[in-house]
């Protein structure tokens, strides 16, 4: 059970305290303390003091090994952030383009090495046209002088073939400047892309043929019947 | 020079022994608190000879350390720290070795002393068994509690220079006082009674 207690009470104890003897030292006190101070005699508490003496000084060099420490360990934590994939962006298209060219031309010049062995004097770097007439290549001189030299094509033109000029009987040899090229019509020719053939009806392609043989004969007898007709 | 270091303060005292490390100012400030300490170490404690190697040690502690006081301090203030900190280790010493039938850590227990057994009523009156009585009591009242208890009623220091003493604030010092002297009040309810 708890007991409760009044002021008056906590006096009472204070003046029981304060009612004891004092307690004094021995006569020898003082003696014997200055002689354990003349020879020096002060075992464990001089020891705590180097100790204390020590660690004081290493203070500040514990602390700024600590703080490089803690820096060097945040700054690491942060550069070696991993981004989440989830979260990256997709590579631009411009990026993914550029990418595939260094692919083309590394491979171009991983495939030319060999060529640059076999040649001793000059090595094709790169072929260039400066126009649609005459075609060009590029040339690297041993001493690195870099030249330009004409291309000469084996190309037979008269094997070319103007297809518009041929339907609508003109010439079949076209300009020699568009060599090698199936010519048509004066539009640039833009390529979609492939499309899968369809396989052709022989029953549709029938009926057609039918349909135009009717329309045949029918413009056939209408013009006669035209010429027949009395003046 | 001896005579004009005894009208000196303590805070000056020690201040002529930081400045010119004479031993006299040292003996001056020794003969001034080898009793109070040793009677605030001995009622910490409750043995004599230990209580003299305390003082002892915290003399010699004062005379190796005596740059690390600041003139801002109470000497006073600063010589009972260190008293009362090489006691307790003391006690920390002792309690690894000797097992307690009372636990001091439980303040619900109800502490109780051998009250009829621990001394007859009529020999109580005696002063010097009383004093005994209550040193023995006040061995058994909390640690923290005691050093302010003894701080306060026995040495007189205001809750100032005890909470300087400690490192505790005010208010935890009269708490403890407050806990120090209900549990002291309860283990001598005999002869308090009387």
């Amino acid at each position: 059970m708890k007991q409760s207690y009044n002021d008056d009470q906590h006096n009472g104890i204070s003046n029981l305290l304060k009612s004891m003897p004092r307690i004094k030292a021995p006569d020898n006190f003082e003696y014997n303390l200055m002689t354990r101070i003349e020879n020096k005699n002060f075992g464990d508490l001089a020891e705590e003091k180097k100790k204390l003496g020590f660690a004081w000084k290493l203070t500040p060099a514990v602390a700024f090994v600590t703080s490089l420490f803690i820096l060097f360990m945040v700054w690491t934590d942060q550069s070696t952030e991993v981004e989440n994939p989830l979260m990256k962006l997709p590579p631009t298209i411009a990026k993914t383009h550029s990418a595939n060219n260094d692919v083309v031309l590394s491979k171009k010049s991983a495939s030319k090495s060999d060529a640059f062995a076999s040649r001793s004097v000059s090595e094709e770097k790169e072929v260039a046209s400066t126009s649609d007439e005459d075609l060009y290549r590029v040339v690297v001189g041993s001493n690195d002088v870099v030249s330009r030299e004409k291309m000469a094509l084996n190309l037979n033109n008269g094997q070319n073939v103007d297809l518009d000029m041929a339907l609508i009987g003109g010439a079949v040899n076209p300009n020699a400047n568009n060599r090698t090229r199936l010519v048509g019509g004066g539009e640039s020719f833009e390529f979609n892309g492939f499309y899968i053939r369809e396989q052709t009806d022989r029953k549709m392609l029938e009926m057609i043929k039918n349909r135009l043989d009717s329309l045949n004969q029918a413009r056939t007898d209408s013009i006669k019947n035209s010429t027949n007709l009395p003046r | 020079m001896e005579k004009r270091l005894s009208e000196l303060t303590d805070e000056e005292v020690i201040k002529v022994f930081q400045d010119t490390n004479s031993l006299e100012a040292y003996e001056v400030l020794v003969k001034r608190y080898k009793d109070p300490l040793m009677n605030f170490v001995y009622r910490f404690v409750g043995s004599r000879d230990v209580s003299t190697d305390i003082v002892q040690d915290t003399m010699i502690k004062f005379y190796l350390n005596k740059d690390s006081y600041k003139s801002f301090a109470k000497f006073s203030t600063w010589i009972y720290t260190i008293a009362g900190n090489l006691a307790k280790n003391e006690l920390k010493r002792r309690k690894r070795r000797v097992i307690y039938s009372l636990h001091p850590d439980d303040e619900d227990r109800t502490l109780q002393i051998e009250d009829k057994s621990f001394v007859e009523p009529d020999r109580a009156a005696d002063s010097e068994i009383k004093s005994e009585i209550i040193q023995k009591a006040l061995l058994k009242v909390k640690e923290v509690y005691r050093e302010v208890v003894i701080l306060r009623d026995i040495d007189g220091f205001s809750y100032e220079e005890i909470a300087d003493i400690t490192g505790l604030s005010i208010g935890t010092v009269k708490s403890r006082i407050n806990r120090g002297r209900a549990q002291l009040q309860k283990l001598l309810k005999n002869i308090y009674n009387e």
